[in-house]
């Protein structure tokens, strides 16, 4: 009952919680649809939901897991129109890992480090493009938000053991990957 | 213990198997070089990427609008208010008409009875000479005219405190509205009539 007090109060605070949540969702919406402009607009749209609707939030999860619940519905949403495909297609603002990876925290930022850390980025990258909609959002939620199976299966409505199959099946593209840059 | 088949790896990085068969596969690969490399090879993409993509969302959120979500919820607020201005412009906008047309008729009657008492002398004057015709008339009618725009005027402060009583008021239930204000009209419609 705190618990969820707590985070109500935290839902109040939409400074703090753009703040706080902001990145790791614009992340898990980006990788999972692959423009960065569309997933700015859907993040936009998921805090306004978020926010308007924090009474119905009844504390049974994380507000990290709620967040990204909505944003998940509102990619679903996004990927049932058909234009929004073809303009997927056509104008994707991809993201330049090799540039990212130049504002890793200092610990990771000796030249060669940050070489090799994007090197292996890209890699996973890749193999995200042979993954359906639905994988590369588990695939997410697991290596990214670092939620559990049970949390996973909850969020995007299915088994466990459909997550299950789809995350071995996303572990085998990034191993394709691994192994033809070798 | 055997080296990790690459399907335990797979299970242990998924997060499918139970926590003391998780630990022990760690340890083993902690003490054993080549299942420690074969962990690596895929662990290390992973978590590359993990950080790497972390960078760019935090410096991407960070070059958008400080709060770009409260403004529009601000903006819905806003729009609420709107709305709720043009909820009261419309409710004034349906009174306002209501007290100018009582005012007309009430003016139109008060001519009526000007023209009644004078028409029988001068019964061809001009709207102008009218009006200076009844400002200079009788005691009588001096004290009509007086009695009738106190009238007019303690019969538009009952409207107006109505107004003012149904714009305090809480949204009322449906039904609940009509009866009150047919009630007040009907008392002011009563007044005229007086």
């Amino acid at each position: 009952m705190q618990a969820v007090e707590q985070a109500g109060s935290e839902l109040d605070d939409i400074d703090a919680l753009v703040r706080t949540y902001r990145p790791r969702l614009l992340r898990f919406v980006m990788f999972s649809i692959g423009d960065a402009d569309l997933a700015e607009s859907i993040i936009q749209d998921c805090f306004l939901k978020a926010y308007n609707g924090r009474e119905k939030f009844r504390g049974d999860c994380s507000v990290n897991t709620w967040l990204t619940s909505i944003a998940l519905n509102l990619v679903r949403d996004q990927q049932r129109l058909q234009k929004f495909r073809f303009w997927r297609q056509v104008r994707a603002t991809a993201v330049d890992v090799t540039e990212a990876a130049n504002f890793l925290p200092s610990q990771e930022s000796s030249p060669e480090r940050t070489l090799l850390v994007a090197e292996k980025s890209k890699q996973v990258q890749a193999a995200l493009e042979n993954l359906s909609p639905n994988q590369k959002m588990i695939f997410m939620m697991r290596f990214a938000e670092e939620m559990d199976l049970a949390e996973i299966a909850e969020t995007i409505h299915m088994p466990i053991n459909t997550v299950k199959t789809h995350l071995h099946r996303a572990l085998k593209s990034v191993r394709a990957q691994v192994a033809a840059a070798k | 213990m055997s080296h990790l088949t690459e399907n335990q790896i797979d299970e242990l990085l998924i997060g499918s198997l139970e926590a003391g068969e998780a630990a022990l596969l760690r340890e083993h690969a902690a003490g054993c070089e080549a299942c420690a490399a074969q962990l690596a090879e895929i662990e290390s993409p992973l978590e590359s990427f993990k950080a790497v993509t972390l960078a760019w969302s935090e410096r991407r959120s960070a070059t958008l609008p400080v709060r770009p979500a409260a403004q529009r919820a601000g903006a819905r607020w806003g729009l609420g208010l709107a709305w709720g201005s043009v909820a009261a412009a419309a409710l004034l906008g349906a009174v306002i008409p209501v007290l100018r047309y009582e005012r007309n008729v009430r003016m139109q009657e008060a001519q009526n009875k000007t023209a009644r008492i004078q028409g029988p002398t001068q019964p061809a004057v001009t709207a102008p000479e009218q009006t200076a015709n009844s400002t200079g008339a009788t005691d009588d009618s001096a004290n009509t005219d007086v009695q009738e725009s106190a009238q007019e005027i303690a019969s538009d402060n009952r409207l107006l405190a109505m107004v003012d009583e149904e714009l305090n008021a809480p949204i009322p239930a449906p039904g609940s509205a009509p009866q009150g204000s047919g009630h007040s009209r009907a008392n002011t419609q009563g007044t005229i009539q007086d």
